[in-house]
């Protein structure tokens, strides 16, 4: 909607950055607590160059991974629970209470049964990915337009067609809606399990920065972390409106409400 | 919406599949496949649960004081800064970036800052949640007043409303579901980053109790503290879709229907 650069919200952000600069310097600020935004980008680019900021995010993406796992699991069920409603009513009370449980709690367990290292991560990470997944799945798959799916029992397609060619795209909305609420907690789970218990990852890094009052780099991997997660929610944008292509025209000849 | 009535029978199935799990988890207890005391029984969880009941209540309404003043702070506060940015195209073209650059933070991020700023008490969880639990009222407030019918809009122009008429009798009401439903999702993500924040700084809370318990190694009250914490988020669930339901009656079923 928007064209052309932002020359408001630019012009905010630098005097924000400006002012925090000034502030900083003349100490009106605890100069402990509020270094200048100076040292924190030199501090930002020494860690990307010395590869410790890279190689510790790195293995928080890598244990973000197991989102992706949870996609290829809770995609299937969630399909086959939004097809039956016999399925849900079996599945239902137990992800009702399963998710109402605060996602990264699941580390703890977790931590005891496997012991500490990279296993409890991915589990918090995989169970915390999944119930958005399912649930959104599930939604998409029942809001399926029946014309869809009287059109394919017309023409009397096969079942791996109709799952292929009707059901999936047309559940994709739901899809992508859970993927885009599932990753990004994702990744805050997986920083919050290496927080808690963890011996590398981002999280690690950004709460020993802060113990060892290191307080540039706290602020320069916090700005790392606004970053990634800025580009998480883009990357999945870009995905979702290139492979939804079709749904936005559709929505538009329908012109019903979809979202 | 469809799952409105649900006769004893379909019950009953939620119930055995619960009943199923539970079986599978006592088999692999009792089969010993896992260590002894990383893995308690249900029977053991639950005879935890019942000794630990005196202590559950104090922390669970710890956790549910903070979580609902940081949902009180952050859901006004957002719903306030969403508003503006409806209402104001000048307000919200100086501050969209800034805002942008903001939202993706997670807010997990800021518990080194917060701890720096705050110190290790209440204050800390609640900044830290309400930070996380603004944006969705903000998305929900912005959005609820752009996607006002222009027709409204243009009715309350032909009847002579003012300025601030307009914004009282014709946008609020439009976007108060929108706004409901933003507050709904932050409610949610209040207790779990509540939870998070007690994960990682082991104060108080019940969150806190499931930490400790971890690190000492006290399977049996680790498990009680998921319980107690998954009843707490059910509760909270439950009784924010009732709430939902009673305030959006006049708005028609598909607001206050929904699941």
């Amino acid at each position: 909607m928007r064209r052309g650069p932002d020359w408001q919200g630019l012009v905010f952000c630098l005097c924000v950055a400006l002012a925090w600069e000034v502030a900083a310097r003349q100490e009106l600020l605890p100069p402990r607590l509020f270094p200048a935004l100076t040292s924190v980008l030199a501090q930002l680019a020494e860690g990307t160059a010395s590869g410790a900021f890279p190689r510790a995010l790195a293995k928080t993406l890598a244990c973000m991974g197991a989102g992706l796992l949870a996609a290829a699991c809770m995609i299937p069920l969630g399909i086959w629970a939004g097809r039956s409603e016999q399925v849900w009513r079996t599945i239902g009370p137990s992800v009702e209470f399963l998710r109402s449980l605060p996602p990264a709690l699941m580390a703890l367990p977790a931590m005891l049964l496997l012991g500490i290292g990279d296993a409890p991560k991915i589990f918090a990470v995989f169970f915390a990915a999944s119930f958005p997944i399912l649930l959104c799945t599930m939604d998409g798959v029942r809001a399926i337009p029946p014309l869809f799916l009287d059109t394919a029992r017309t023409l009397q397609v096969k079942p791996s067609v109709l799952l292929f060619e009707v059901i999936l795209p047309a559940a994709a909305p739901g899809v992508f809606s859970g993927l885009k609420t599932a990753l990004p907690m994702a990744f805050i789970v997986a920083m919050v399990s290496e927080m808690i218990g963890g011996a590398d990852g981002i999280g690690h890094l950004l709460l020993r920065s802060q113990r060892s009052f290191d307080i540039p780099q706290m602020y320069a991997i916090i700005l790392v972390v606004a970053l990634t997660g800025g580009g998480i929610a883009q990357g999945l944008y870009l995905i979702e409106s290139f492979s939804l292509r079709w749904y936005s025209g559709w929505k538009r000849v329908c012109g019903q409400r979809c979202d | 919406m469809k799952r409105a009535h649900r006769s004893h029978a379909e019950r009953l199935r939620g119930c055995a599949f619960v009943a199923f799990l539970a079986a599978l988890w006592s088999g692999v207890c009792a089969s010993g496949v896992v260590p002894e005391g990383q893995l308690p029984s249900p029977y053991e969880v639950l005879r935890a649960f019942i000794a630990e009941s005196p202590r559950l209540p104090a922390q669970a309404l710890a956790t549910l004081n903070r979580t609902l003043l940081a949902f009180l702070l952050g859901g006004l506060g957002g719903l306030g800064l969403g508003l503006g940015h409806g209402v104001f195209p000048l307000f919200r073209k100086t501050t969209h970036l800034a805002i942008e650059g903001l939202r993706p933070l997670p807010s997990v991020a800021l518990i080194p800052l917060g701890i720096l700023l705050y110190g290790m008490g209440n204050q800390l969880n609640i900044a830290i949640a309400a930070f996380a639990c603004a944006w969705p009222c903000f998305i929900s407030a912005r959005d609820g007043v752009r996607g006002v019918n222009p027709m409204l809009l243009d009715t309350a122009r032909t009847l002579g409303l003012g300025r601030a008429q307009t914004i009282r009798r014709v946008l609020l009401p439009a976007a108060f579901p929108a706004m409901v439903t933003g507050l709904r999702i932050a409610l949610g993500i209040a207790f779990a980053v509540e939870v998070s924040v007690e994960l990682v700084i082991p104060k108080q809370g019940l969150g806190a109790l499931a930490s400790t318990a971890a690190l000492a190694g006290e399977s049996g009250l680790l498990y009680a503290a998921i319980l107690a914490l998954g009843l707490v988020g059910l509760l909270l669930n439950h009784l924010l879709r009732r709430a939902t339901q009673r305030l959006l009656r006049s708005y028609g079923p598909q607001w206050s229907g929904g699941a």
